[in-house]
């Protein structure tokens, strides 16, 4: 789901860890070809291709990373190439925790673009998403169009953490996911909703399905064919 | 922005609810797709809309001419043996929209300084009936007249005071549906969006109260055993008639037979046999069955068993319905999204003004946006779209009216609810069918919301309503509103008050065969006239009356099955694990995007 | 077209299946053996909790990790008595470790076993959500007799007043009249509430169950656990000596029977249980009539029930 550490209703559905995990929706953005896939999948994959075809196709994907205390879970939207004609549904910014504004900086207009989608999304989006700004194509520095302290100081205006990637080399891409992670409010949101009324109809199916039948008792599970005793 | 490609497959006018479902079912199929929107929003007349947003759209649609006249046709663009036909909106959909202010600020500026709104304590008790407001300008003519308190009146006990302008301060936290539905909590359209994957993204708000109105008092209509068990003022033998008959419902085979041995009678004569108090009764035919004395027998108990069926899905006691979390209005944008997904494009503030058909297959070729000319093999438009040429007799069927009303309140009209601990609390969405007088089959319809379903802030509800329309909306709805609500004059305590009510009238036509009686020119007629469309063009309705989906769903099948006859219509999208991206040197990679760590945890 | 995705076939996802497994075990027995040699060693560290954690979350019935688990706990808990709240803190951890494994596996007897353990160790413990927890778990199962086990710890501990467990029962009985569990609990709920017996306290109690009962025979007509708890119901009335409450019980039953539109089921489970009640009074004070029903009603009993016929006939024997 896309939003941060719901519990599910029953028993079912929380994952057990150290500590706790908490799931954020990121959207990313950005125009065509600045290489927002190629961070994505560098990050998601740990792989990149020169030629990455324009989308995923995938609604989103998700990764995990651990901080000290917590696990965070990032549910990564992909535009799905809406953006190409200013077409981007207002769905896609519902719920999102935290967004990711690329531009490549050997291209200064995409650059422009990217404070453009900034104020998109301070229209659009939740007041307290945490934005960061991703100047991609680091390895291209010889053809740098976009300084890094012009990136860097906007960043500062506006409240962004910013870093300059490179989805080619993975230079910066995990520390960009960390220092999003790093900066996102960790609270337990139950408060005064009773998210046990919220149904999200795929867990749900599960839940109908899953009723025990006997009654208690270990089924003496050995080290040697050890698995959960109830899926 | 890029130049859009030059030929697709479909190209479907508009985003609205039915078009976007094909679009993605099209999608999902590898065949290029085009949706073209003239709005600068998703969702044409399904749409959802922040409330600034919403008043600006319905006061201005009434401004906005629909011409007859389309622009000329940029002749080069056509090839031999085509004729542009020009594709406009015949007409507005929405009319009669009017809106009416119920609160504002009662406290001038000189009075005291300036203070919160929390603070602000409500310093008179009497709304004249001048302060009405229309069409966003709050009046203070009633100043005057106002009475203040009188020193016999007991103490008012503070209550939050709103204005209007805290309303709208808060505006971009409301999404409010042009055509607001509930689902089933079996839905075959929930079905569909778990096999879409869209159900990633949608969540839902379990409906916990369902009403109706018996002698003008709202009641609460006991869907469950659980319900019936604690249900106060029924008799022990009552509830065991009652709990009887929902089990024979719910069981096939009596049902059958009961169908059978009454198939002739009406629902009113069935249930005089059960001898069932007279609330309970109501409540069974308005709100469960949704229908009225007169409906035959076999009708009303599918009806009942339908939704007796819907009952008790995500826990013992929860009612049929649920309330999609940010609206109904975010539909079309999920199916958009998952034909874009597959490869499909969506354009906004694009019109198209003429299709292109070749006048000897009678197919559309292409058509013309912007002075573009984009080549496709299938047209998909809403009715309204439709030339005047490519009318028939019988296509499209007789518009039928709808009134709506669109309320923003403080409190629930629903009475309390009990939740898992026994305790009562405030409802969090409701559903009400209110029986109309005139025998009117749909009723009256009332969904009630709140920012659980984060379709408004915090402290406030949304309430819509619904009917078949008698005259205009303002006209129809308005005697319900100030019945079930404060009606301004008045201020008693404890009841909820309308702060803001906006109507407007929807006309609603469909292309499909009507249920009414065949015209006098008979079916040889029909079908020459229906060959005038051209044999690639699919036809969509706007949104109807009804609480639920089914009927869109039900379009959105046929449409694609004529284009697309006997493939899949979107089949399950393949999950996490089932799924190998398109690249030659990664060993198997999940799309859950848990990397092949050490770190048994993940797994 | 764009980066399109691609299904497996079904030996691909096989043979992905079976690399999974493999992969699983090798981790878990690793785990294992990591976390014994630990312990051999006399490892204290907060390293060693975590992965306990990571093992008993697959499978939470490994109890020798539980008592490893304590263990180093109790090292942690007495280097921080000095610290105020610093234990509760450590339990609280505890409890969500619990709770995981609980989502798991709720019939783990040596899961339910530590967060008990965990709640006795500590100083402020939130009872109210417990209690709730509890309520959850029953609506996957009504019956996890662990569950209510815990509850009546809980209860016990927590000193959760006992009105508001009969009302959690009533809510339980309402949602599902067969849930023999919550009739069950009401019979030793009652008893605690209402020592003094006859009290007008008492008999107003009964006057409530009366009710439940009655509604619930009529809801459910053939669930054994009602007409058992009827059993309880008699005899508390029988001890409080409201004989109007007894005869209202029989006319209830009579109607019922009657008028109930029974189906053959039924009818054996109300009627049976109407002539058991006739049969309470000694049988000098039966009306003639009532004997001849009584008789009557065994015959049909039987003929109803050929299986019971034995049974049934035992009861003419106090005739």
């Amino acid at each position: 789901m896309a939003t941060a550490a719901r519990t599910s209703t029953g028993g079912g559905g929380a994952v057990p860890s150290a500590g706790k995990i908490f799931q954020f929706k990121l959207v990313l953005l950005g125009e065509a070809a600045v290489g927002k896939s190629s961070l994505v999948l560098r990050f998601v994959k740990g792989h990149f291709h020169d030629y990455q075809e324009s989308t995923i196709g995938a609604a989103f994907l998700t990764q995990t990373v651990c901080l000290d205390e917590t696990t965070v879970k990032f549910e990564i939207w992909d535009t799905a190439g809406q953006e190409r004609y200013h077409s981007l549904a207002p769905m896609y910014y519902r719920g999102a925790q935290a967004a990711i504004i690329v531009y490549d900086i050997t291209n200064h207009e995409s650059f422009n673009k990217a404070k453009a989608w900034v104020r998109e999304l301070q229209r659009q989006a939740n007041p307290n998403i945490v934005i960061s700004l991703a100047g991609n194509k680091a390895d291209l520095a010889n053809k740098r169009m976009v300084e890094y302290e012009e990136a860097q100081s906007y960043a500062e205006e506006q409240g962004l953490l910013f870093m300059e990637t490179s989805a080619k080399t993975a230079m910066n891409v995990n520390d960009i996911f960390l220092a999003i992670a790093k900066k996102l409010p960790k609270t337990d949101p139950a408060g005064s909703r009773n998210p046990g009324q919220t149904v999200n109809v795929n867990t749900a199916a599960q839940n109908v399905e899953a009723k025990s039948s006997c009654c208690g008792g270990s089924t003496g599970a050995t080290p040697a064919n050890a698995a959960p005793t109830r899926t | 922005m890029e130049e859009l490609p030059k030929e697709f497959e479909t190209v479907v006018l508009g985003t609205g609810l039915p078009e976007s479902i094909v679009a993605a079912a099209a999608s999902r199929l590898d065949k290029s797709i085009l949706q073209l929107d003239q709005n600068t929003f998703y969702g044409r007349d399904w749409a959802g809309f922040r409330l600034k947003e919403l008043r600006e759209y319905l006061s201005t649609l009434i401004q906005n001419k629909f011409d007859a006249v389309g622009r000329a046709v940029d002749e080069n663009l056509l090839k031999d043996g085509e004729v542009a036909v020009p594709i406009r909106p015949s007409h507005c959909p929405i009319t009669n929209f009017e809106e009416k202010i119920y609160v504002k600020d009662d406290v001038s500026e000189t009075d005291i300084a300036p203070q919160s709104r929390q603070e602000r304590y409500r310093r008179s008790r009497h709304f004249s009936g001048s302060s009405v407001a229309s069409s966003g300008t709050s009046s203070t003519q009633g100043d005057e007249s106002r009475t203040p308190t009188t020193p016999e009146a007991p103490p008012v006990p503070p209550r939050k005071q709103f204005s209007f302008d805290d309303v709208l301060a808060e505006s971009k936290k409301f999404s409010l549906d042009l055509a607001p539905k509930l689902f089933w909590s079996n839905d075959k359209f929930v079905d569909l969006l778990t096999t879409s994957n869209v159900s990633r993204y949608a969540s839902f708000r379990l409906v916990n109260s369902v009403a109706t109105t018996v002698e003008g008092r709202i009641t609460s209509v006991p869907f469950s055993q659980s319900a019936i068990f604690q249900y106060e003022g029924l008799s022990p033998s009552d509830k065991r008639k009652l709990v009887k008959f929902m089990t024979m419902c719910m069981d096939p085979g009596k049902m059958q037979e009961q169908m059978q041995a009454a198939s002739q009678m009406k629902l009113g004569a069935y249930l005089d046999k059960l001898q069932l108090p007279n609330t309970l009764r109501k409540s069974l035919v308005n709100a469960v069955a949704m229908c009225t004395d007169q409906t035959s027998v076999p009708e009303a108990l599918k009806r009942i068993r339908r939704f007796l069926q819907a009952c008790g899905r995500y826990g013992a006691n929860t009612s049929p319905f649920l309330f999609p979390v940010f609206g109904s209005g975010e539909y079309p944008q999920y199916f958009a999204r998952v034909s874009a997904i597959f490869g499909g494009i969506q354009c906004l503030s694009r019109t198209v003004d003429h299709a292109v058909v070749s006048t000897s297959s009678n197919k559309v070729t292409a058509v013309i946006s912007n002075h573009e000319r984009i080549a496709c093999e299938n047209l998909v438009l809403p009715t309204e779209y439709v030339p005047d040429e490519w009318k028939s007799s019988n296509h499209p069927s007789k518009a039928r009216i709808l009134s709506r009303a669109i309320l923003i309140t403080d409190h629930s009209i629903f009475p309390r609810v009990k939740n898992d601990n026994g305790e009562k609390q405030a409802c969090d969405s409701g559903f009400m069918r209110i029986a109309r007088e005139d025998g009117d089959e749909l009723g009256v319809l009332l969904v009630e919301a709140s920012h659980t379903a984060d379709i408004c802030p915090a402290d406030y509800r949304v309430v819509y309503l619904w009917m078949n329309a008698k005259s205009s909306a303002r006209a129809d709805l308005e005697p319900y509103v100030e019945r079930l609500l404060e009606p301004f004059q008045h201020d008693r305590d404890g009841m909820p008050k309308v702060l803001w009510a906006c109507y407007h009238n929807y006309e609603r036509w469909t292309w499909a065969e009507t249920t009414e009686q065949p015209s006098a020119a008979g079916d040889a007629g029909r079908s020459a006239a229906a060959g005038k469309i051209p044999a690639n063009v699919r036809v969509v309705s706007g949104p109807s009356g009804s609480i639920d989906l089914e009927d869109v769903l039900e379009e959105s099948k046929a449409v694609f099955e004529k284009m697309y006859p006997g493939l899949p219509f979107l089949p399950r999208i393949p999950g996490p694990d089932e799924i190998v991206l398109d690249t030659s040197d990664s060993p198997s990679l999940d799309q859950s995007g848990n990397k092949e760590s050490e770190n048994i945890e993940n797994v | 077209m764009h980066g399109r995705v691609k299904e497996r076939t079904p030996e691909e996802k096989q043979e992905a299946v079976r690399k999974e497994k493999e992969r699983k075990l090798l981790g878990f027995t690793t785990l294992w053996k990591d976390i014994v040699d630990r312990r051999a060693e006399g490892d204290r560290s907060s390293e060693t909790l975590m992965k306990t954690n990571q093992l008993l979350a697959k499978c939470s019935d490994l109890y020798t990790l539980w008592n490893y688990r304590r263990e180093i706990l109790l090292a942690d808990l007495t280097d921080a008595e000095s610290e105020e709240g610093k234990r509760d803190g450590i339990l609280r951890i505890e409890l969500s470790v619990t709770e995981s494994c609980l989502a798991l596996d709720f019939k783990s007897y040596s899961t339910w076993y530590h967060r008990k353990w965990t709640l006795e160790q500590m100083q402020k413990a939130d009872w109210q959500r417990e209690l709730d927890l509890t309520s959850q778990l029953f609506r996957l199962d009504a019956r996890n007799f662990h569950c209510w086990n815990y509850r009546r710890f809980i209860v016990e501990r927590g000193h959760i007043p006992l009105s508001s467990e009969l009302a959690f029962s009533t809510k339980l009985i309402a949602d599902d009249p067969s849930n023999y569990s919550a009739w069950h609990y009401r019979t030793t709920l009652i008893p605690l509430l209402f020592p003094t017996v006859p009290s007008p306290e008492h008999q107003t109690q009964i006057r409530t169950e009366l009710a439940l009962v009655v509604t619930a025979v009529n809801v459910k007509a053939n669930d054994q656990g009602i007409w058992f708890y009827t059993q309880f119901l008699v005899e508390q009335i029988q001890k409080g000596g409201y004989t109007n409450l007894l005869d209202e019980l029989k006319e209830e039953v009579k109607k019922l029977y009657e008028e109930g539109d029974l189906t053959a089921e039924e009818s054996i489970a109300v009627l049976h249980g109407y002539v058991r009640l006739l049969l309470l009074d000694p049988i000098q004070n039966l009306k003639e009539s009532d004997k001849k029903f009584v008789d009557d009603s065994i015959d049909k009993l039987c003929s109803l029930d050929p299986l019971r016929k034995g049974y049934y006939q035992s009861l003419r024997d106090a005739l």
